[in-house]
């Protein structure tokens, strides 16, 4: 029964994040909406993460076997991508070096800055 | 003869057919997975080409597939959805370094989508297929809800996802080390930015800050990254 509640609760979740969806006047993904939701809910205590725990593991742990479906209708698609098929590898793995190093030395460059306002310019590189 | 084709024709409509077909497929994806233990062996990439495989050789119709396949799919919203307890476990870590978190977030996340328009651009690849590849750098569900709202084909951005995953858990280790980059912080916000799930995988065996830090930015990076999308 448990987690029968606890699916019933994460799906009415998702109903909210649908209806918010179509009302919302820009176009914005329904279950980043539920996700939203359920931060909120969690950080302002009105709902417990053991109360949700069981499902939400089990959906986290097993998450990749979900896009399954949705991967295979890739062979739809496969006339259209498969002469950029080269690029698109290219590209992936140029924007993939570019983003974590962008984000790598912004974290870096932060974490600097504030150790040398909390120690009045003494940084030591590490927290 | 005509009447058992008749017959495997309903029976392989049956939504039954694509949710066991797509169980088998993952389950020999793990089990490969464990016995190379390479991360090019990836579960989900090993799954989703056996079933291709298996329906252009039997030329079973994608439709019939789908039948099953779209309930596994529904599935996807709710697994979104608890993307807020795995954030929420790791509550105390993001307060502590919320600015240095959420600063590298959102410049990795602007460089993300920034290169990808500017190479697409570069190689002149179509519109449709940009806003395909736009969101690959984010956790898979968002990825395709971005992507669809941009236009683009999600099932295709599951692909590019995944292979930015693999090639991120090969990459990032490699770029920590030429870099210098000796903050675990900024090492595990770095991963989880460019490589999602998959990266943080490695970001675990890195460290623990590492790992905490990579599945922080999952989220985080997620969330901005469908708000930059909104000004696309």
């Amino acid at each position: 029964m448990k987690i029968l509640w606890q699916l019933c609760f994460l799906f009415a979740l998702c109903f909210i994040g649908d209806i918010a969806s179509f009302l919302l006047p820009f176009p914005f993904p329904s279950s980043v909406i539920s996700l939203l939701i359920l931060l909120l809910l969690l950080c302002t205590r009105v709902v417990k993460p053991e109360q949700i725990r069981e499902s939400s593991e089990f959906l986290l742990k097993n998450m990749a076997f979900l896009f399954l479906p949705a991967g295979v209708q890739v062979m739809e698609q496969f006339s259209v991508i498969q002469s950029q098929i080269p690029v698109l590898l290219f590209i992936v793995a140029v924007t993939l070096v570019l983003t974590f190093l962008a984000s790598a030395f912004t974290v870096t460059i932060v974490i600097r800055w504030m150790e040398k306002r909390e120690k009045g310019g003494k940084p030591d590189g590490r927290l | 003869m005509e009447d058992f084709k008749e017959f495997m024709e309903t029976m392989l409509q049956s939504p039954m057919f694509g949710i066991l077909l797509s169980l088998l497929a993952f389950g020999i994806g793990v089990f490969c997975n464990r016995v190379f233990k390479s991360p090019i062996v990836n579960p989900l990439l090993v799954g989703i080409s056996l079933v291709i495989i298996f329906l252009s050789v039997t030329k079973i119709p994608l439709e019939y597939y789908e039948t099953g396949g779209d309930i596994i799919s529904l599935f996807l919203a709710p697994a979104t959805t608890v993307l807020a307890y795995s954030i929420y476990r790791q509550i105390a870590l993001l307060k502590k370094y919320f600015l240095p978190v959420c600063l590298g977030c959102l410049v990795g996340s602007c460089v993300s989508v920034a290169s990808v328009i500017g190479l697409c651009r570069l190689f002149h690849v179509e519109e449709k297929l940009t806003a395909t590849m736009i969101p690959k750098s984010v956790t898979t569900p968002i990825a395709m809800e971005v992507s669809r709202s941009l236009g683009g084909m999600p099932s295709v951005t599951v692909a590019a996802v995944v292979v930015t995953g693999i090639l991120g858990a090969i990459l990032c280790p490699v770029l920590i080390r030429v870099f210098k980059i000796k903050n675990p912080i900024a090492a595990g916000v770095g991963i989880g930015t460019s490589s999602h799930a998959m990266g943080t995988s490695k970001a675990v065996e890195l460290g623990e800050i590492e790992g905490a830090m990579s599945g922080i930015s999952i989220g985080v990076a997620g969330i901005l990254t469908v708000l930059i999308s909104m000004f696309l």
